[in-house]
């Protein structure tokens, strides 16, 4: 008696084919410890790119306020004492920056200047003053740090300063300003 | 595989979009910075042109230098003086400043254009402003225009 070997049975389908009902599929396989790891690695790097360009940019977003800032109120500052010198009020003759910074009165925040509300701890100063010197080839003009004769034109360098807070940054612009009522000529041109 | 590429790209896409704000920031704030220290920069050299101008003779001429070489702000200033002469007239005389960083200024080529008219009449009415005598050069003064236009340079 030949006895005919049944077909193998597939545990996981009947003999229809169909998948068994709560049984794995075949193709069902899980990942390997080592896909995984390498999904984890990825998602980090690119977690920690964003992350860290997120963090850039608004720390870079913070200093860009505090220069803009600086900006505006160095270009009102200049403006404010071009202004004040050609309407014949700023010029101080053979003036030193501490004289310059006593008639632009005090530091803005008070309400007594020109720079807008919110500039409550930033200052603006008359850095230094130096002095047109005109030689004898007359155009052949020069600086001086300090004055022996007012030619009628001074060069300011005007400074701003972002409070500690803010971080403390600067910003500088030199200015010539001309004495709109200066009456002396140049001797011997 | 595909979905962690695709997730990577996006990633990536971010990142540059933000290094890119992030850099125009910087440079549209240097490029203000700039634009304001060449604007004081001209307007510095003109004063001082005019200021030169105001009491010297000068010779009625068209376009020649008043100025040049003069560093301000870290850039240098050319000015170009054209003088017109109108004797027996409070404006004695009107001298078009052209004030550039480069270049040959001129009307077409400038950053400050400023027109300024002298009065070289002494208080007695006499014109003491000559190539002998400085005594009454610009007694008195008129800035008529001062035009600024660095955007444009």
């Amino acid at each position: 008696m030949t006895t005919i070997a049944s077909p193998v049975q597939d545990p996981v389908r009947r003999r229809n084919g169909t998948p068994r009902r709560g049984l794995p599929r075949k193709d069902q396989n899980g990942d390997t410890l080592i896909e995984i790891l390498i999904a984890v690695v990825l998602l980090s790097f690119a977690v920690i790119a964003v992350v860290d360009s997120l963090t850039t940019t608004v720390v870079s977003a913070s200093s860009h306020r505090t220069q803009t800032r600086l900006t505006t109120l160095l270009k009102t500052f200049a403006e404010q004492v071009t202004s004040r010198v050609q309407v014949g009020t700023g010029y101080i003759v053979c003036g030193s920056a501490a004289a310059y910074n006593a008639a632009f009165g005090p530091s803005p925040g008070d309400g007594t200047e020109i720079p807008p509300p919110g500039y409550n701890g930033y200052a603006e100063t008359v850095a230094s003053v130096s002095y047109w010197v005109t030689g004898t080839a007359y155009r052949a003009g020069s600086y001086a740090p300090t004055c022996s004769t007012d030619t009628g034109l001074q060069v300011l360098t005007l400074s701003v300063a972002a409070p500690a807070s803010a971080g403390g940054a600067s910003d500088t612009i030199t200015v010539i300003v001309r004495n709109p009522t200066w009456t002396a000529s140049y001797a011997g041109t | 595989m595909l979905l962690a590429l695709i997730f990577l790209v996006a990633i990536s896409l971010v990142v540059v979009a933000l290094a890119t704000q992030t850099t125009n920031n910087v440079k549209n704030s240097v490029a203000l910075k700039g634009q304001r220290s060449l604007e004081f920069g001209a307007n510095s050299a003109t004063e001082i042109a005019v200021q030169q101008a105001r009491y010297e003779y000068s010779v009625p001429s068209g376009p020649n230098a008043c100025l040049s070489g003069l560093p301000v702000n870290g850039t240098t200033f050319a000015v170009t003086c054209s003088t017109t002469y109108n004797p027996a007239s409070a404006s004695t005389r009107v001298v078009a400043f052209y004030t550039c960083s480069s270049g040959s200024c001129g009307p077409s080529n400038n950053l400050v254009a400023a027109q300024v008219s002298f009065n070289d009449y002494s208080a007695a009415g006499i014109d003491s402003c000559s190539v002998a005598t400085t005594a009454s050069c610009g007694t008195g003064m008129a800035v008529n225009s001062w035009v600024l236009s660095t955007a444009s340079n």
